[in-house]
């Protein structure tokens, strides 16, 4: 059974858009076949605006527009301390043993790791 | 609004049989085997039931044995075949699409120097006639084939396959936990046959297994010698009368409902075709299922955005925990395409879905189908 939270991120999310973006990199977890695009839009280190596309299953999808609800108007330097910890509890998901979650913080990290 | 799409996992219990299945926890509830008043009266309930379900069957009452359920039917048909006829080996044939309650009795036996011939269906869903003959050996004592694939609904070809098990002096078995109130069937067809009551209205916890008086059978568990020594335990006349009861009252009103899961059925095949990138997974199915992926979606993603709106479906493949997904082995066994594997959900309807119901569950179907691809 899914929370309430869970269930808001992964039937309405508002980050599934298109947006002109300066940042973008895609991420894996191919034992799941799960798939995430970020897309970033950053200016003078801050995020300004976020969106991601998703294929794979509903804790990765979730996962996704969590991540891009905790980056949004964040600077770069604290997008770097983003940890499996946030998203799950902006989740409301804790489950540990579903790992395929840490995938699009990987990706969001990959994003800025263009930025250095 | 709550839909039920899951009728092949259980099935609510009609409310006529709930309300006679309740009788009997407070008016009837002597034990069936007691030589007193209370138990005559639940013996007399006990055996009409078999009666009834010997009726429904076209077959004799005392061919008739009360389980609980189907796991145990199919291993007392199976072992219990092979300990009175074959205790010393032999060959026997299966499919790779059965239930685990058949297909791990088999790896068991295996194990205890019996050797398995499992055969593959088509990339529709069921074993051919022909490949079943192929299988023969000449110490092929048992077959065991399914009537209907609980996954896909794909029904198998009973009738010719009994027709060469007969020629050949092959025993043939069949789960036929997802025929039985579905499907009219022959029992004669087979030697054997095994029924869940949970899977047609009736309560959970109770079954049947047909052995035809032709066939020697001896029990695999000891204790009172209950059901003629087969199978020991005290009666579950609940059970018994609840499944009697279902029974009847599918036959009584089968063509009515037939008809209207055939309609429904068709309703939300129309939508799907109109779905690019779809496959409906098995063919000659049963009117009650349809198995369909989607591509570019994950079954366990769509069964979770039903389930999210209030629609119980099932999926045939979902991510486990760590690092893998567990598939379908009926699937994997169709030899279908990862996509379709992956993708795959059963809807199983069942008497009890009304018109409203499947209305809203192809609205949601559809918009969920686009949404979950526009994500990608």
């Amino acid at each position: 059974m899914y929370s309430e939270k869970f269930k808001q991120l992964f039937l309405y999310p508002k980050y599934c858009k298109d947006i002109e973006y300066t940042h973008t990199a895609e991420g894996f977890y191919p034992e799941h076949g799960d798939r995430v695009r970020i897309f970033l839009k950053i200016e003078n280190y801050i995020v300004k605006d976020a969106a991601f596309k998703a294929v794979g299953c509903p804790r990765v999808i979730a996962a996704s527009e969590a991540v891009c609800r905790l980056i949004n108007g964040k600077h770069v330097d604290d997008i770097k301390s983003l940890n499996e910890e946030h998203v799950r509890d902006e989740m409301d998901f804790h489950d540990k043993t579903f790992t395929c979650i840490n995938t699009p913080i990987e990706t969001v990290k990959k994003a800025i790791a263009k930025l250095e | 609004m709550r839909v039920y799409l899951d009728h092949a996992a259980t099935t609510r219990v009609f409310d006529e049989v709930a309300r006679e299945v309740f009788k009997l926890f407070t008016d009837f509830y002597g034990n069936a085997s007691s030589t007193h008043a209370h138990g005559y009266e639940a013996k007399k309930i006990y055996e009409e039931a078999r009666g009834k379900i010997a009726k429904h069957l076209n077959v004799d009452p005392s061919e008739i044995y009360f389980t609980s359920g189907g796991t145990e039917s199919d291993n007392i048909a199976i072992c219990g075949f092979l300990k009175a006829n074959h205790p010393d080996g032999g060959h026997l044939i299966t499919t790779q699409i059965e239930h685990p309650a058949v297909l791990e009795v088999m790896r068991q036996l295996e194990k205890r120097g019996y050797s398995v011939t499992y055969l593959k269906p088509t990339p529709e869903g069921y074993v051919t006639p022909d490949d079943f003959r192929k299988a023969i050996k000449k110490n092929t004592v048992l077959a065991s084939i399914m009537w209907v694939n609980n996954e896909t609904g794909a029904i198998q070809p009973i009738e010719e396959i009994s027709k060469i098990a007969r020629e050949h002096g092959i025993t043939l078995h069949s789960d036929a936990v997802q025929a039985i109130g579905k499907l009219k069937i022959d029992a004669k067809l087979v030697d054997m046959l095994s029924a869940s009551g949970h899977k047609f209205y009736a309560p959970k916890g109770c079954g049947f297994l047909y052995v035809s008086k032709s066939v020697k059978i001896e029990p695999i568990m000891y204790g009172g010698g209950h059901e003629k020594g087969l199978r020991s335990g005290t009666e579950n006349v609940p059970g018994a009368h609840g499944m009697a009861v279902a029974l009847d009252l599918i036959d009584k009103n089968y063509t009515e409902w037939s008809k209207k899961l055939e309609r429904f059925k068709r309703k939300i095949v129309e939508v799907i075709e109109n779905i690019p990138d779809h496959h409906i997974n098995g063919s000659n199915t049963i009117f009650s299922h349809i198995n369909v992926s989607f591509k570019g979606i994950s079954g366990e993603t769509l069964a979770t955005a039903l389930d999210l709106y209030g629609i119980s479906v099932s999926m045939a493949s979902a991510c486990s925990s760590h690092h893998s997904i567990k598939r379908s082995h009926v699937l994997e066994a169709m030899s279908l395409e990862e996509w379709m594997m992956d993708g795959a959900i059963r809807i199983s309807m069942g008497y009890d879905n009304s018109e409203e119901e499947i209305d809203f569950f192809v609205k949601v179907l559809l918009e969920e189908v686009y949404r979950l691809r526009k994500m990608a």
